[in-house]
């Protein structure tokens, strides 16, 4: 006889009780935290695409709490296109293991997991009491990460100095911060975020999301007819507040720039 | 109150389950360690971890084969990735998006556009089959062409060719490692995949603040595609080496600040998707890193074509096919597919493989039929569905020849249509997709000389004769043309 029991362990977190019915925004920005009225929290970056965290253990990594995450409308969410890899662990932060392999690993920039030879160097890199800094990550979030080369000596790795480097998920990943990207959503969900805040000199690309075409008009430029997939980039290069519609709906948003 | 959601878990309390040793174990095979989570073991080596249940039973209907490893031999043995969706047995969507897709091979999402399309290949109950998949294996799927009508895909066909997880993750017994080993760079830098979503040229943004940039000439590609990839450094340091490389394998190598080198794009056995990388190594000594991801549109019925004898044949009579291989699949064996049934397995035949048989339905009956090739490897490429269908009272017998079967570029090709009927023949077609290029009223053969055409192309001819009594028949040219490029 054998019985088949699915595990799916969730982490309730309480916070603010009156979390669930805050107020909608959409007005959000490259580096917010953003969630729809589910749970999940994902990170809003400058491709325009969201990022999952695979876990909370993930999650506390790079945040203390959930102060600062944006609540958006579930249709803004639904055009946000899931990135094509999920956050990993914030590199330096602490140590993982795979749950069906006894090795353990440093975490460095851009979720490469590197071996920890021997238990003295675990010590040397965390401490006498790095037993409790060791997290276990499932094995079905094995794939997240890339397995580097293995650490000899403790001048390979320095935990603080690869976490004081690597202060956000963007730098994590690599990502371009003069950039930041605009999903054409449809009609009634306009431009996702509608409103953005970038600094000076960025790059916005506008992605049609849409499967009509759109074609967006601001002060002194246009971006002629996009279609489905197609894009449009205008840089920024002075601060100030820059609206821009689409030609022929009612759709509009602003690009606010700051120094 | 918030929530992060957290690992889903297979289960198993395995009571009578007796440890086998690693050296017993074959590729295929379920495993466990003293926990309960399974695993499959790839034909790699590697073991294949099933993200959720759901996933589980796509392949599988219970637990009965599952073999116990001890915990040491189980972590022997690497982990090499998550099992996808079989394709073809459910429908699926992501947590967080509306959007409801098919699951094609090598884990490919396949957006149903309409719900016209979803009930006629998953029936009126098809959204009792859409399984939600967390966001956090998202990153597993790849996303395919999308599905606008129901021609487009063909569960059946899809889970016929993917008959285990081997054969869908494509694992061969070669140790898992690329043909060219990546030369290594330390840091790796992450990389970032590019989203394909844009069919116009990524083109290098100036404010950029990384003085590298990579663009490509297409960033979605096409099996026999040549990909031009650019570098372009725009930093004040000395550059020692500009290397390029396309799927691990280096392309070229400059000394300059920019560096341009053409990649092909495999015809046959191409991958989902392909990196294209620079690596830029400056004097001093530091190395910059750039990589894109491009997705490749696979698409097998241009490998594997079916051609039956007849497309009109009247019900209880023979009508015969034949699958024909393109010279570039190492073909192992080409199965012939009828009304979803495998009718015919050819072995050793080489790029064709004919099969004749009965099919009996009333006036107007359809009879969907398509070949499968499998390549040595155990790559499936399937060809496009050809419809046969069933008359009820005798059809014309007509026969489609091309004057050749090999052209040059820019040449034409003479095609002949013949017919024959015990009532006469009154008119007959020469037909090129669906587009009649000649009509002759009278039952002598029908010729018509068409082109030029340009090279690459396989060209297929049908034609139409009408008898007396006012009855269509229908064929297809028995062998594909090829235009090739001139000596």
């Amino acid at each position: 006889m054998k019985k088949f029991a699915a595990i799916a362990a969730t982490l309730a977190m309480a916070l603010a009780p009156f979390a669930s019915q805050a107020a909608t925004t959409s007005a959000f920005s490259p580096g917010d935290l953003i969630k729809g009225s589910g749970s999940a929290v994902y990170y809003f970056a400058a491709d325009g695409h969201r990022y999952v965290f695979p876990n909370a253990q993930t999650y506390f990594t790079w945040y203390k709490d959930f102060s600062g995450v944006k609540q958006i409308p579930d249709s803004m969410l639904a055009q946000l296109p899931l990135a094509r890899q999920n956050v990993t662990y914030r590199p330096g932060r602490k140590m993982i293991k795979i749950t069906t392999d006894p090795s353990v690993y440093v975490v460095d920039r851009g979720g490469v997991l590197r071996h920890v030879g021997s238990e003295q160097l675990a010590q040397t890199l965390y401490g006498l009491s790095w037993k409790g800094n060791v997290d276990d990550v499932a094995d079905a979030f094995f794939v997240n990460y890339k397995v580097g080369t293995g650490i000899d000596t403790a001048s390979d790795f320095k935990p603080a100095d690869v976490m004081t480097i690597t202060s956000t998920i963007a730098q994590d990943k690599g990502l371009d911060d003069t950039q930041a990207t605009v999903t054409i959503g449809s009609t009634t969900n306009g431009f996702v975020p509608s409103s953005m805040t970038v600094k000076k000199g960025t790059t916005v690309t506008w992605t049609n999301g849409d499967l009509g075409s759109h074609t967006i008009v601001g002060s002194g430029w246009a971006s002629g007819s996009l279609s489905t997939d197609q894009t449009y980039s205008h840089t920024f290069p002075g601060t100030g507040s820059f609206d821009y519609k689409d030609n022929g709906s009612s759709m509009q948003g602003t690009i606010n720039v700051v120094q | 109150m918030k929530r992060l959601f957290s690992s889903l878990s297979i289960a198993l309390l395995a009571l009578s389950a007796l440890p086998v040793h690693a050296a017993t174990l074959a590729p295929g095979d379920l495993i466990k360690g003293p926990n309960a989570t399974v695993y499959y073991y790839g034909q790699n080596g590697q073991r294949y971890v099933f993200p959720t249940p759901n996933t589980y039973f796509t392949w599988y209907s219970d637990f009965s084969s599952v073999k116990t490893l001890t915990a040491s031999e189980l972590a022997d043995l690497p982990l090499g990735g998550n099992a996808t969706y079989r394709p073809g047995v459910k429908l699926v969507k992501i947590t967080t998006d509306p959007k409801v897709y098919a699951v094609g091979s090598h884990g490919t999402l396949r957006w149903i556009e309409t719900e016209t399309a979803a009930q006629a290949l998953y029936g009126m109950d098809w959204n009792k089959k859409v399984d939600d998949v967390p966001d956090a294996f998202f990153i597993n799927y790849s996303m395919g062409p999308s599905i606008k009508n129901a021609s487009d895909f063909s569960p059946s066909a899809q889970m016929d060719a993917a008959p285990s997880i081997n054969v869908d993750k494509q694992l061969s017994g070669a140790p898992a490692t690329p043909t060219t080993p990546v030369t290594p760079v330390t840091p790796v830098t992450p990389v970032v995949p590019t989203t394909p979503t844009s069919t116009t040229p990524v083109t290098p943004v100036a404010t950029s603040t990384s003085p590298l940039t990579l663009t490509v000439s297409k960033t979605v590609l096409q099996p026999s595609d040549v990909e031009t990839l650019n570098s372009n450094y725009t930093g004040t340091d000395l550059v020692s080496k500009t290397e390029l490389f396309f799927d691990g394998s280096l392309v070229t190598s400059c000394t300059a600040k920019t560096c341009s080198g053409d990649a092909l794009v495999p015809r046959s056995g191409t991958k989902p998707s392909y990196v294209a990388e620079t690596h830029v190594t400056l004097a001093n000594g530091q190395v910059l890193t750039q990589s894109m991801t491009m997705n490749v549109q696979t698409d097998g019925s241009s490998l594997v074509t079916i051609v039956p004898a007849q497309l009109v044949v009247k019900s209880d009579q023979n009508v015969g096919m034949t699958a024909y291989a393109d010279t570039s699949l190492a073909v192992s064996r080409i199965d012939i597919n009828v009304d979803g049934t495998n009718v015919h397995a050819c072995t050793g035949t080489g790029l064709t493989c004919s099969w004749s048989l009965v099919l009996t339905g009333g006036e107007g009956a359809l009879h969907p039929v398509y070949a499968t090739v499998q390549d040595s490897l155990g790559r499936t490429y399937t060809s496009k569905t050809v419809n046969i269908t069933n008359s009820t009272k005798d059809v014309p017998a007509v026969t489609v020849t091309p004057a050749k079967t090999t052209i040059y570029d820019g040449e034409s090709v003479d095609v002949t249509v013949t017919a024959s009927s015990n009532v006469g023949v009154s008119s007959i077609d020469v037909i090129k997709d669906g587009v009649s290029i000649k009509h002759c009223t009278s039952g002598a053969p029908c010729t018509a000389t068409t082109g030029p055409w340009t090279k690459g192309s396989s060209l297929i001819f049908s034609g139409n004769a009408v008898d007396a009594l006012g009855t269509t028949g229908t064929a297809m040219s028995q062998q594909p043309v090829v235009v090739t490029a001139r000596p």
